[in-house]
């Protein structure tokens, strides 16, 4: 079963989308391009501010790091150039997180391509320019050797290593965040499967 | 970052003369509220969140709890905090991390409603006293912002105070075991009574008051009179921050027809809550547990 997309859920915001799949539900809102602060203005681009709000509590240093490989990721798939001395800014909602608690990194992983799908298709929505499409996905390894796509609770509690893999449509990797104990072999397939997958 | 842009002298015109000729722009009556709706998560082991939609106005609010050891001058009270960040999501005209007016305002109100009015009872979320104790949490996230946050924010939070089930614990002298979820059965939250907030707008120095009032006709107001009060018509508090001038009878007027609202509000979150209980109740448990006599 593929993950459940929302259009358009929200009225103020320029685009939004709320996105869920196996494990979390994100609700994401794009306002752009709006006018920029003049610290953050980049003569030739438009500047992207990526904000993650958890469910409970407020954000903390693991936000920024999830807000820094999200922007990465998007830097690369929107056409900044069109736009420039202005501000693209995404928020991602996190509305439901999975029954089981993550800890450590296999949380951070986890959340990763949900958050990625949600952010690109609000984008989408918004009606900003981008120069390719980008989906990410979770694959799991477990013990035997296989990899899993989009990973339910059961698999990550079973597995032994979790990959966060994004690709353009044109087969280039825009992510690549992973989490457990895992071989370079092993990597190297996941990689491959994922590329076919996306 | 932009300031929410100003209605133009237009609309704003518009608006007023159709206000004073007891005409809103949407046809409600001057009274009446947008249509709410309220909805809890589906998942059956998930508790404590509640999103409330006033017409286009969506408000989150998620409950959770940790194990903490209690303020060293509130040994038997437990905590509970409430935290309502706005950011760009309800509109772009609020930024992450600078508090704006309409921010401390929700906050404030909230605090004072909810918290100070003891409508959470905190010492029944102590454990040992003295060392440990639960830390509620209340997280609200404004998703959509047309008007009336502050009221939507309220009932939000009340509900998912309701909903929420924090877990099962026992205190065997000095050792203290706290059960999961799939061990013991959470147990709710002790709410002493249920406060709600009503905001009445009002236009021509106090002449024409209406409640819930859409994004436009927020920006457009003189002021307003907010008033929390639960349905037995006990008030907790009544606040008027600046605005145009109110004479007093206007304000009991406001107090007053606030009863009628907040005694409706009641009711839907009520039942709401028992159709919640009745798709999770599982074997029909809640009839087992129930003590209410058949005659």
């Amino acid at each position: 079963m593929g993950p459940e997309i929302n259009h358009h859920p929200l009225s103020r915001a320029d685009g939004s989308v709320s996105f869920s799949n196996n494990l979390y539900t994100i609700l994401a809102a794009v306002n752009g391009p709006v006018e920029v602060q003049r610290r953050d203005e980049l003569p030739e681009e438009a500047a992207i501010e990526v904000n993650i709000r958890p469910v409970a509590g407020v954000g903390g240093p693991r936000e920024r790091w999830l807000e820094s490989v999200v922007t990465a990721v998007l830097r690369s798939v929107l056409l900044v150039h069109m736009h420039p001395r202005t501000l693209i800014q995404i928020t991602l909602q996190i509305t439901k997180l999975p029954t089981q608690k993550l800890r450590g990194a296999w949380k951070d992983v986890s959340v990763l391509p949900a958050l990625v799908n949600a952010a690109f298709l609000a984008l989408a929505d918004g009606g900003l320019p981008m120069q390719s499409t980008v989906t990410a996905e979770l694959f799991t390894i477990s013990e035997d050797g296989e990899i899993h796509a989009s990973s339910a609770e059961g698999d990550l509690s079973a597995c032994t290593g979790a990959f966060a893999l994004a690709y353009n449509q044109h087969g280039e990797m825009l992510m690549n965040e992973s989490a457990g104990n895992f071989s370079l072999e092993a990597w190297e397939k996941a990689g491959d499967t994922a590329a076919k997958f996306c | 970052m932009p300031r929410e842009l100003d209605p133009s002298n237009n609309e704003r015109d518009f608006l007023l003369s159709a206000l004073r000729q007891n005409v809103r722009l949407d046809g409600r009556p001057l009274d009446a509220y947008r249509p709410i709706s309220l909805a809890f998560p589906t998942h059956p082991d998930v508790y404590g969140q509640a999103e409330v939609r006033i017409g286009k106005t969506r408000v989150l609010c998620n409950v959770s709890c940790e194990v903490v050891t209690p303020y060293p001058d509130r040994k038997f009270d437990g905590v509970f905090t409430i935290s309502c960040e706005l950011g760009p999501m309800a509109s772009p005209a609020f930024e992450v991390g600078r508090p704006d007016q309409t921010e401390m305002l929700i906050s404030r109100i909230l605090e004072k409603t909810i918290r100070r009015s003891g409508a959470l009872d905190t010492e029944s979320l102590c454990i040992v006293a003295g060392q440990k104790c639960f830390h509620v949490r209340a997280d609200i996230h404004v998703l959509d912002h047309d008007g009336n946050l502050l009221d939507a924010a309220c009932i939000a939070l009340m509900a998912a105070l309701l909903h929420f089930r924090r877990p099962d614990f026992e205190v065997h002298g000095e050792d203290v075991t706290v059960f999961s979820v799939r061990e013991r059965e959470p147990v709710k939250l002790t709410v002493q009574h249920h406060p709600f907030c009503i905001t009445t707008s009002y236009y021509d120095s106090g002449q024409i008051m209406l409640t819930d009032a859409t994004l436009l006709e927020e920006q457009c107001r003189e002021g307003e009179v907010i008033v929390s009060m639960n349905r037995f018509g006990e008030v907790c508090q009544v606040a008027k921050y600046g605005g145009a001038a109110v004479d007093g009878l206007s304000m009991l007027t406001c107090v007053n027809s606030a009863l009628d609202k907040v005694k409706a509000l009641d009711k839907l979150v009520k039942a709401k809550l028992a159709e919640d209980e009745k798709r999770r109740d599982n074997g029909g448990l809640m009839a087992e547990l129930s003590a209410e006599n058949e005659r």
